[in-house]
């Protein structure tokens, strides 16, 4: 009774009513990319399913979920859709990486500056995310518009080898009618399909590194034994998409 | 010439003869002057002959001339005729020539005419084009002119474009800068929310790392927990203290930790203490009115024998100003009072004395009506200021403000179901709210001033000032019964088993029905001097349902008795002006009595 008089004192500022049950695991994923490449625009398409109309700049972070059921277990997608200007993104970058479990970074085909500014991306994330052991992927946007392509397969092959990260390229917009890239094409939506690929790869490595307790606490055997297993697995799952 | 010559001669003789005649004189001159006549008379005839001759003499001489100068060079002498033609050739000629040159010179005249002429044409046209284009540039300097006007216009146009420009300018910078501003309060709060995302997931994961060890915990002593009968128990207050998970700290864990629930418990007696004390009194408090573990929603009290007061234990100035209303918590030990001076005041009702507890402040307005929640947590209370508040108890500020009313509002109850409030207004209207939403989630029109009403399982009863009692369904929100009284309405109060239904009006009378038979059963209570002193005038039943209670306009608390009918006593002399309300405690032992003079009094039969 109690409880839901505290409910009524707080309506509107927490979501701690849509707070799934506490089993449910949330895989926080951060989309990071040049402006304009798509960022908002897939995860859109993933969380809603469709291309959105209309999108103007991010404003520092917009967040988007979708409940996925992945062998029998629900797990909560937590996309984390970052702002791809300098202006809107400052003093937020600490909080992007904040217990990250893996990093999408995002290229579009059509644009080869976009491309071109991935090693600072990834110089960021290094800095903020502490090496490797985070799962990351690259992902090219925008492959429908064929015409205007600027940056080659091979090129973001080579890329994503150097930097081992499975390469992925799609459209948001419509990401059935080219499903060529490095991930098998006959799949319904290939977006969701990459979120899907990332979110099995995180439950299948990740049982305990999830779990990380704060620094400081007993647990150190617990934490390096997860971050061992998720070493391993982010390296070869690198290398089997290659 | 000769001929002239010869009559010269003539005439010469003729004068001669005649002057030798009759004296030489007469004769003489009269011949010289026939003479001097005749020359006279030809002289005249002759006179054109000699112009002409001397002419052509003149002539004559001129041709010699020129003749002789010609003739003199060839020849000299003989062959001066054919020299003569030679010079008339020459003449000729030159006469020819001078011809040709005259033709020459007219033909020159000609022409120069012709270009005169022309000339003057075209002066004439230059000065007809000259005119023309005078004309003309008269237009065009009216043009200039105007065009100069519409320069200036123009200009006058343009430095108000540009004022304009500068004026949007400005304001864009301004926009600017806001944009700026607002930019910040977005990224400030996208921050916060990223902060606040992350925190909430980590807390999940710690949550969720927490239960894993316990759960790892719980499995690795299984044994230990069947030992000891506390564990489950105290399993959720160590669960921060027990981060370690090792197995191999497992068995040094223990101790520690049974000490660590020892220390705790000690540190944290006097609040385990008062549990327990709480949990004691909830359990007497069960026997005497609700149980804990019963439906709370309904609680259902249930006192034997209620005591019918005496003499007053203790009379104190409860507030500043009138107070209009006083209750009981269903537990009998806490009172809310609420007064004119815009507060609540909760008093402890203790070895026969009120003691004040807390005051609860938040209300623009008087205080018109006071109720506990069943649990004794929260107070609700209507207001002079349009709205309905919600305390807590251990708070001074209302939780919630329920706004919505347009005039007073005379009444405020908890519903059956405890999330719902009910409340009644001057603006006629019932209003249902939901607690959660802490929203209005019905309102109910009614036809007049609704001065109080009461809630059972899924009815609203409500008095009002047009003499009538109106029975609602709230799951239909229609008016069932109606039920007439004989004056306005004052107040309304039900039995604590919810059959009989005790209303107060203007009369000066008290009226109870019961529920089961409504409108057929109908009780009066009156009493000699008993007076209806208010609008608002709030009497009760007792919680036994044996005995009535109600304050009179002349300050004395008057108590019937339900099965006679007639007046069980009359408490005089603690009041010195009208009372406005009583109430029962629960557990039958207290009655208080409020009145408009600041005063409470609380009575007993001890």
């Amino acid at each position: 009774m109690a409880e839901g008089g505290l409910s009524v004192e707080f309506p509107g500022s927490l979501k701690s009513s849509t707070l799934p049950p506490p089993r449910t695991r949330i895989f926080k994923i951060i989309v990071i990319g040049d402006s304009g490449v798509g960022k908002t625009c897939l995860t859109y398409r993933f969380s809603a399913g469709k291309f959105p109309e209309k999108t103007e700049a991010t404003i520092a972070v917009d967040f988007r979920e979708r409940l996925v059921e992945i062998d029998g277990e629900n797990i909560k997608i937590q996309l984390w859709d970052t702002a791809g200007q300098e202006r809107f993104r400052k003093s937020m970058v600490q909080h992007y990486y904040r217990n990250v479990h893996a990093v999408v970074f995002v290229y579009d085909v059509t644009n080869a500056a976009s491309f071109r500014s991935l090693p600072a991306w990834i110089e960021e994330c290094k800095q903020h995310a502490l090496g490797t052991e985070v799962p990351r992927i690259l992902v090219g946007n925008k492959c429908d518009l064929q015409d205007s392509i600027q940056v080659g397969t091979d090129v973001a092959q080579q890329f994503a080898d150097a930097h081992s990260m499975p390469l992925f390229e799609t459209s948001a917009k419509n990401p059935n009618g080219q499903g060529d890239g490095s991930f098998g094409g006959g799949n319904s939506d290939h977006v969701e399909a990459i979120f899907m690929t990332v979110a099995h790869k995180l439950k299948s490595q990740k049982p305990l590194v999830l779990s990380q307790p704060p620094v400081g606490s007993g647990g150190t055997i617990n934490l390096s034994r997860g971050m061992n297993g998720g070493g391993d697995g982010a390296r070869s799952w690198g290398c089997s998409s290659c | 010439m000769a001929a002239v010559a010869g009559e010269v001669e003539r005439s010469g003789r003729a004068l001669s003869p005649g002057g030798g005649g009759r004296s030489p004189d007469t004769w003489k001159r009269h011949i010289v002057r026939q003479l001097q006549h005749r020359d006279r008379d030809q002289h005249v005839m002759f006179q054109d002959l000699i112009r002409v001759y001397t002419r052509l003499l003149d002539k004559s001489i001129l041709t010699n001339g020129i003749l002789s100068c010609s003739v003199r060079r060839p020849f000299s002498g003989s062959g001066s005729v054919s020299s003569l033609l030679h010079q008339n050739d020459q003449l000729k000629k030159t006469t020819g020539e001078l011809a040709f040159q005259v033709l020459e010179l007219q033909q020159q005249i000609k022409t120069k005419d012709c270009v005169l002429e022309e000339q003057h044409a075209r002066l004439l046209e230059e000065q007809r084009r000259s005119a023309v284009v005078l004309g003309a540039r008269g237009g065009l300097q009216e043009r200039v002119e105007q065009v100069q006007e519409e320069n200036g216009a123009l200009k006058l146009q343009y430095d108000a474009l540009l004022a304009r420009q500068r004026g949007a300018e400005t304001r864009l910078r301004e926009e600017k800068v806001r944009e700026g501003h607002l930019l910040e309060d977005v990224i400030h709060l996208k921050r916060q929310a990223a902060a606040h995302m992350n925190s909430r997931n980590e807390r999940r994961s710690r949550a969720r790392d927490a239960k894993l060890q316990k759960e790892l915990q719980t499995a690795a002593r299984s044994k230990v927990t069947i030992e000891r009968r506390f564990s489950s128990s105290s399993a959720p207050t160590s669960r921060s203290t027990s981060r370690s998970s090792s197995p191999k700290k497992e068995k040094e864990d223990q101790t520690p930790r049974h000490t660590r629930l020892f220390r705790s418990a000690s540190a944290s007696s006097p609040r385990i203490l008062s549990s327990i004390r709480d949990l004691f009194q909830r359990k007497r408090r069960g026997h005497s009115v609700c149980s804990l573990e019963e439906d709370l929603m309904c609680p259902v009290g249930v006192c034997l024998s209620a005591r019918v007061p005496v003499r007053a234990l203790h009379v104190l100035e409860a507030h500043e100003q009138g107070i209009n209303t006083v209750r009981f918590s269903s537990s009998s030990d806490l009172l809310a009072t609420g007064g004119t001076d815009r507060v609540i005041k909760v008093w402890e009702v203790r070895a026969g004395s009120l003691t004040h507890r807390a005051t609860l402040d938040g209300s623009t307005g008087g205080i018109t009506c006071v109720e506990f929640d069943p649990t004794g947590s929260r107070v609700l209370a209507a207001s002079y200021d349009e709205s309905a508040l919600l305390w807590r108890l251990d708070d001074s500020a209302p939780k919630l403000t329920l706004t919505g009313h347009k005039r007073k509002v005379t009444a405020a109850r908890f519903s059956s179901s405890l999330h719902q409030v009910v409340t009644g207004s001057a603006d006629r209207t019932i209003r249902l709210w939901d607690l959660h939403r802490a929203a209005c989630v019905q309102v109910v029109e009614v036809a007049s001033y609704c001065s109080d009403l009461v809630c059972s399982e899924n009815w609203i009863i409500s008095g009002h000032f047009d003499c009538k009692i109106r029975l609602w369904d709230t799951r239909a929100a229609s008016c069932v019964q109606e039920l007439p009284a004989q004056g306005k309405v004052t107040s309304l109060d039900l039995g604590s088993d919810r059959r009989q239904l005790l209303s107060c009006c203007r009369d000066d009378c008290l009226q109870l029905v019961d529920l089961r038979r409504w409108s057929n059963d109908r009780v009066s209570f009156r009493a000699e001097g008993f007076k209806c002193g208010s609008d608002s005038t709030r009497a009760v039943i007792s919680p036994d349902g044996c005995f009535l209670a109600a304050g009179s306009a002349d300050g004395a608390v008057y108590i019937w008795n339900v099965s006679t009918g007639n007046l069980e006593t009359r408490l005089p002399d603690k009041h010195s002006s009208s009372i406005s309300a009583v109430s029962w405690s629960p557990s039958g032992e207290y009655v208080v009595s409020v009145d408009k003079s600041r005063r409470a009094v609380l009575w007993s039969d001890i």
